[in-house]
């Protein structure tokens, strides 16, 4: 175990890590407030109000971080694309776990908490502008008790969006690892292809071989139309457990697990 | 007992072989000079003793351990200089705080007194460098950290004739009982006088190892116009004002050995050598 884990390299590992990254994470968050900054700046413009409601504001938080935090993700075992760098990284004396646990602190951990406080830094400056030139009331989302609000994309809880996210910065930490060259956009063809088979195929196919209707939600869930009133059929409490689980936690373990395997099988190219 | 042994090696890079059923043993407290011609394998030898590559075929052990499981007791244990590198901007300081505590017996005085052989400033940063004086900086660092396994890819690259000649001493200092250096080079003069045995790669294979000492007491090097000793030599080329030619060595005293000359000769007449070291 003590080759797999120590806290003593953890703990040198996690300085040198940030010792390294700071400065581009930093120049990262900068960049991404600015971006925040001049968007809002347009939205502003427009004058309308409801661009800066609380529904709003979580869209932009969201979007934001969903591609932000996804091209972060793609930079975070960057080195391992560059021979020279890669040799540095491999032949660091600390196990692959620890090297793993470290990139994906910052990557993930450091880096959602970074990029929440850039956000309340530059978006309540436009919401009170908007406030000011609007006589609007519109407060400052918490993004600590999402499921407050209105989901602005489904009909779901807000909070359940971080899920999604996780899943998602995952796929592109293992496409980092496992494409090398060009990761990020092969990780994007990769994900349409994902979406294609998964979610754009599955709902006609599925519902070519079923009653007149429609799926109510998620593909657990049919409401079959007829005259004599519409019923809904569902999968079994368990399915639809399992199913939540699996897309809500058991995808982005399963990546995060991938993508340790990946660095462990690494080699120089 | 071997600290390094390699058992029936087989490596290719997609359709280009190589390494075919390689073997080699390395033992401790000697300097190992691997030579041969672009691309047969001097770097992809030391990448997969480093762990940097996985054997397709066969095995590598260094120290009791699998080099590619990379498991942090072996890399604290092995550091390797190689032929590109990269070093971070970061002051020698920084290096030595955030890099040095990886390795358990990395010496920080040792550190600086290389640096100070090799005539580094201490007051630049890394990335301010020429590529000679980050190559000593790296240098300095792998013997400073007191590995047992030191790895050198082409290490007098990019150095002036006094770093050659220092980084020459540095490497004689640094080994003892328990340390094995093995350094990869083309340019053969620069291991003369430093090393204990030569591997020589070609084509997929090790074309030869062996110990300077047997190839000494074994081969004669010298420069002779004598026709008979040029009919007799196993090989000869024209230099000025006569031939170096390699015979074999009749009294037994160990020669001088002129590693160049020793290499070419390998290539024209490998039977002829093969024979002559055997004997």
């Amino acid at each position: 175990m003590q080759q797999h884990l120590s806290i003593k390299r953890l703990l040198m590992i996690f300085n040198l890590f940030w010792f390294e990254t700071r400065k581009p994470l930093i120049l990262l968050l900068l960049a991404v407030g600015s971006f925040l900054a001049v968007w809002m700046s347009v939205y502003l413009a427009f004058r309308n109000p409801v661009l800066f409601s609380e529904r709003f504001q979580i869209a932009y938080y969201f979007i934001g971080l969903f591609l932000s935090g996804c091209l972060s993700a793609n930079f975070l075992f960057a080195d391992l694309r560059d021979k020279r760098k890669s040799i540095n990284y491999l032949l660091l004396p600390a196990s692959t776990l620890e090297k793993f646990f470290a990139a994906t602190f910052f990557g993930v951990v450091v880096y959602l908490i970074g990029y929440t406080l850039i956000f309340y830094m530059t978006e309540p400056i436009f919401v009170k502008l908007s406030n000011a030139m609007s006589g609007r009331h519109w407060k400052i989302i918490n993004v600590f008790q999402m499921d407050e609000y209105k989901d602005p994309f489904f009909e779901a809880k807000p909070s359940r969006l971080y899920f999604h996210y996780f899943s998602l910065q995952a796929l592109f930490i293992a496409g980092s690892l496992y494409f090398g060259k060009y990761s990020f956009f092969k990780t994007m063809i990769v994900l349409l292809f994902l979406w294609i088979v998964l979610v754009f195929l599955p709902f006609p196919v599925i519902a070519g071989a079923l009653p007149l209707g429609r799926f109510n939600g998620a593909l657990t869930a049919f409401e079959v139309i007829d005259f004599n009133g519409n019923r809904l059929i569902e999968m079994p409490a368990w399915f639809s457990l399992s199913f939540k689980i699996f897309y809500t936690y058991l995808v982005t373990i399963g990546l995060w697990t991938a993508s340790y395997f990946l660095l462990r099988e690494k080699q120089i190219a | 007992m071997s600290m390094i042994t390699i058992d029936k090696l087989h490596f290719s890079y997609r359709r280009t072989k190589v390494f075919d059923n390689v073997s080699l043993s390395l033992k401790p407290g000697n300097i190992y000079g691997i030579l041969g011609k672009n691309g047969t394998g001097k770097s992809t030898l030391l990448y997969s003793i480093a762990g940097l590559l996985c054997p397709q075929q066969g095995d590598i052990d260094v120290g009791g351990r699998t080099p590619h499981k990379r498991e942090p007791c072996f890399l604290e244990d092995i550091f390797m200089v190689p032929e590109e590198f990269h070093l971070p901007d970061i002051s020698f300081s920084e290096l030595v705080k955030y890099y040095g505590k990886f390795y358990p017996k990395f010496n920080e005085e040792q550190f600086f007194k290389y640096l100070e052989n090799f005539t580094i400033p201490y007051d630049q940063t890394l990335l301010k460098m020429s590529y000679g004086q980050k190559k000593k900086v790296l240098i300095s660092f792998g013997l400073s950290s007191e590995v047992s396994v030191l790895l050198l890819d082409e290490p007098s690259n990019g150095l002036d004739i006094i770093a050659k000649t220092q980084l020459r001493k540095a490497l004689v200092m640094a080994v003892n009982e328990n340390k094995c250096i093995l350094i990869s080079s083309h340019q053969v003069q620069d291991l003369t006088n430093l090393i204990d045995d030569v591997i020589i790669l070609d084509d997929t294979k090790i074309m030869i190892h062996e110990s300077l000492r047997t190839i000494g007491e074994k081969l004669s090097f010298k420069i002779s116009s004598d026709a008979y000793e040029l009919q007799s030599a196993l090989f000869y080329e024209p230099i000025l004002g006569g031939n170096s030619i390699v015979t074999v060595n009749e009294n037994k005293n160990e020669s001088n050995i002129n590693l160049e000359l020793f290499y070419k000769a390998l290539m024209n007449n490998p039977q002829g050598i093969h024979y002559a070291l055997k004997e």
